[in-house]
């Protein structure tokens, strides 16, 4: 028990004097999530109003690869990418392993069905009138189905939010594409893993206390958006 | 219909903030060398003093990538990294015969212990041999746990068993494939016997109870040199910044640092005068 | 242009969904002219009017708007531009009654002084002038029909379609209806309303159209 405290209390002393290795490893989490979201966005968002939206050929097939995308472990994720983007694979030429783009782009990966899965129910659920209503009052079909976006926006935003919830807790992907680079690719959650397998038990808890604040803050901010 | 985006001024802001964040991340002024290294070598922290001279002095970032020795010598062979740091003589040596290195250098050494509970209830702290040692745990069934990971620790240990002329099996021997720092925690808790390089043990000394049962044996020697990636397998290394790196490392002003480098009073690492 | 060409006709139209199918040989609605359409449930009447406010597609057959046949959806959203509609149980988009009246006109890319003087002439136009900055969700029935209304007046469309603009609505609202369809008239906007009531049609002298399993009978002149 006495250790824990301990460790609490040498956490708290590292999170206040900001200590430069902590701060590193919270911006580098805060960018490559909030990153690789904004890439979820712009793709998840216009796939789950597609599959919301319309009736096509191969609907089923492409809901289910999505819902087995989001029940892939980290780790498997991180392999395939780690595949396609080592020397050895197909993009290896981009050289983009060991940075931290790469990381983006395998948070971008977890993160899309998500998005894109949130979206589609938000869509699916949305009141069947806001379309006509749109194209009665003048808009095109691009625009009609913005408007309805707009009408589920919490729903859209739930998605995003849940998607930041899993890229910024994740170790599997940060550490197989970035690999733990000290100030270039130490991610908080590797940063963690790392730091427990050296047994300093109070720099890690440091970062688990930064990342529970920063999920608390993340919903602090949905929660003031939906009172506007 | 742009402006049906941008009207929401919550999104413009937040794409501001976004573009500010990643300034830091878009200043790739500096050149990268990638060093893939044992996760030993990086937990020592050794490579936070030896690393900034080099750094200032080329005007370069070393991007350290730690990992088991197995997969330091695989990212090397497949030319994800440029420079390879490892303790693995017989391996080393074979990944410059296959080609795939060039000018391997000689850059420090220090040695593994066998630890243990003070208890020794093998009994191998009497025996002066390693190998000897080996034969007594797996005779009295005592607990002993591996790295099982492929790691310069995990090579020398099986070289070990084999020296001893047996293999290991059975519920007492325990593969944890985890890092250094973990296998001590494990073998602390179930006082067990493991084999681990010293630097670490000094690291973890204060945390566990076992203690240095054996060692001074030659074939506890562990030796540790880097490898440049050879260009002409894989073009795109930076084979002059490499080359650089790995002279560097065999200087007298590396060997100074490598010298001075302590922990809790003792020294990590020795260097050839 | 013409003073007699229809503003929009339908030729040869049918739609079929599912077992229920809606055939129209030919129907024209002139500018500024009056138009009546009953039936029993489950007619056709909302799906003719959805056809008329080309929010759905016909299976075969050809719709001219203002004399140009509509095949590209260009065409048609170009036409739909012209044309509004106020469904049985109209929806709002979140927000204010002002909000949902200039949506529209923010579309047309109208700018803000002429949008809030619109909005503000349609409101009065159904009697709902102090109504502007009401959210929506706090609406009667009654009042949700005409701030509907109102969203489609402003919008100053050649044709209006209403479905069912009367049932279900509180007595006090019916006096206005007749009142507004003829300032409508004057500025040269089509009416069709679908209707129950019999005797609304005759009461505001309007063309009957007459709707019966998806078949369209022709025009009773009065």
């Amino acid at each position: 028990m006495q250790y824990l405290i301990d460790s609490l209390g040498t956490a708290l002393v590292l999170i206040f004097s900001l200590d430069s290795d902590v701060l590193s490893t919270v911006q580098i989490s805060v960018v490559t999530s909030c990153c690789s979201l904004v890439i979820a966005a712009l793709l998840g968002i216009p796939l789950g109003t597609l599959l919301g939206s319309y009736r096509f050929f191969g609907r089923r097939v492409c809901i289910t690869l999505l819902n087995t995308m989001m029940a892939l472990p980290t780790v498997v994720v991180g392999l395939l990418i780690f595949g396609l983007f080592s020397r050895q694979g197909p993009f290896g030429t981009f050289g983009l392993l060991f940075t931290p783009m790469l990381i983006i782009i395998g948070q971008a990966v977890l993160a899309t069905p998500i998005v894109a899965n949130y979206t589609l129910a938000a869509v699916k659920g949305a009141d069947k009138r806001i379309l006509p209503t749109a194209l009665t009052l003048g808009a095109s079909p691009l625009q009609a189905r913005l408007q309805l976006l707009r009408q589920v926006r919490f729903g859209v935003m739930a998605a995003v939010i849940a998607a930041f919830g899993r890229v910024i807790a994740e170790v599997g992907v940060a550490m197989m594409l970035g690999g733990n680079i000290r100030g270039y690719t130490r991610t908080m959650t590797t940063a963690v893993a790392l730091e427990t397998s050296k047994g300093e038990f109070a720099f890690a808890m440091a970062l688990g206390l930064i990342l529970m604040l920063l999920a608390l803050l993340v919903n602090l901010f949905l929660n003031l958006l939906q009172q506007k | 219909m742009p402006c049906l985006i941008l009207k929401n001024s919550y999104a413009t802001r937040l794409l501001l903030l976004l573009l500010i964040i990643l300034m830091p991340l878009c200043a790739t002024a500096a050149e990268r060398l990638r060093l893939a290294t044992t996760t030993s070598t990086d937990n020592s922290g050794l490579l936070e003093l030896l690393l900034p001279p080099f750094e200032q002095a080329y005007h370069c970032e070393v991007d350290v990538i730690a990992v088991g020795t197995g997969r330091a010598l695989r990212l090397g062979e497949k030319g994800d990294v440029d420079v390879v740091l490892v303790h693995a003589r017989e391996k080393e040596d074979a990944f410059i015969a296959a080609g795939y290195g060039v000018e391997r250098r000689d850059v420090m050494y220090n040695d593994f212990v066998l630890i243990g509970p003070a208890a020794d209830p093998a009994q191998v702290a009497e025996l002066k041999d390693v190998a000897a040692a080996f034969g007594a745990i797996m005779q009295a069934e005592t607990v002993f746990v591996s790295r099982g990971d492929e790691s310069g620790t995990h090579f020398r240990e099986m070289q070990l068993w084999q020296a001893a002329g047996v293999e290991p099996q059975g519920p007492w021997y325990l593969e944890a494939g985890r890092g250094m720092g973990e296998v001590l925690i494990m073998a602390d808790e179930s006082r067990g016997y493991a084999l681990t390089d010293r630097g670490t043990y000094l690291a973890f000394k204060d945390k566990i109870a076992l203690k240095v049962l054996l060692s001074g044996d030659s074939r506890l020697f562990n030796p540790y040199g880097v490898m440049a990636v050879n260009p002409a397998k894989h073009p795109h290394v930076k084979s002059e910044l490499a080359s650089a790196f790995c002279e560097y490392l065999a200087s007298d002003q590396a060997k100074a640092i490598i010298r001075s480098f302590r922990k809790g009073g003792e020294p990590l690492f020795y260097v050839e005068d | 242009m013409i003073m007699n060409a229809p503003l929009i006709q339908l030729t040869n139209v049918k739609q079929r969904k599912g077992d229920f199918c809606l055939e129209v040989d030919n129907l024209e609605l002139m500018p500024a002219k009056l138009y009546a359409l009953t039936g029993p449930n489950g007619a056709g009447k909302s799906s003719l009017l959805r056809l008329l406010a080309l929010l759905e597609r016909a299976d075969s057959g050809v719709i001219c708007f203002d004399g140009a046949e509509l095949g590209s959806e260009g065409l048609r959203h170009a036409a739909r531009n012209q044309i509004t509609m106020v469904e049985q149980e109209p929806y709002f988009f979140h927000g204010t009654v002002m909000q949902n009246i200039c949506y529209g006109l923010k579309l047309r890319g109208l700018p803000q002084k002429e949008q809030s003087r619109r909005a503000d002439e349609a409101l009065e136009r159904v009697a709902l002038s102090r109504f502007a900055t009401r959210a929506v969700d706090g609406l009667s029935s009654g009042e949700a029909r005409r701030v509907a209304v109102a969203r489609a007046i402003a919008l100053k469309g050649r044709l209006l379609l209403l479905d069912e603009p009367t049932a279900n609505v509180d007595q006090e609202t019916q006096p206005y209806f007749a009142e507004l369809i003829q300032q409508l008239l004057n500025d040269q906007t089509t009416v069709l309303f679908s209707t129950h009531d019999a005797s609304l049609q005759q009461r505001v002298g309007a063309k009957l159209f007459t709707i019966d399993a998806g078949r369209l009978a022709g025009v009773s002149t009065l």
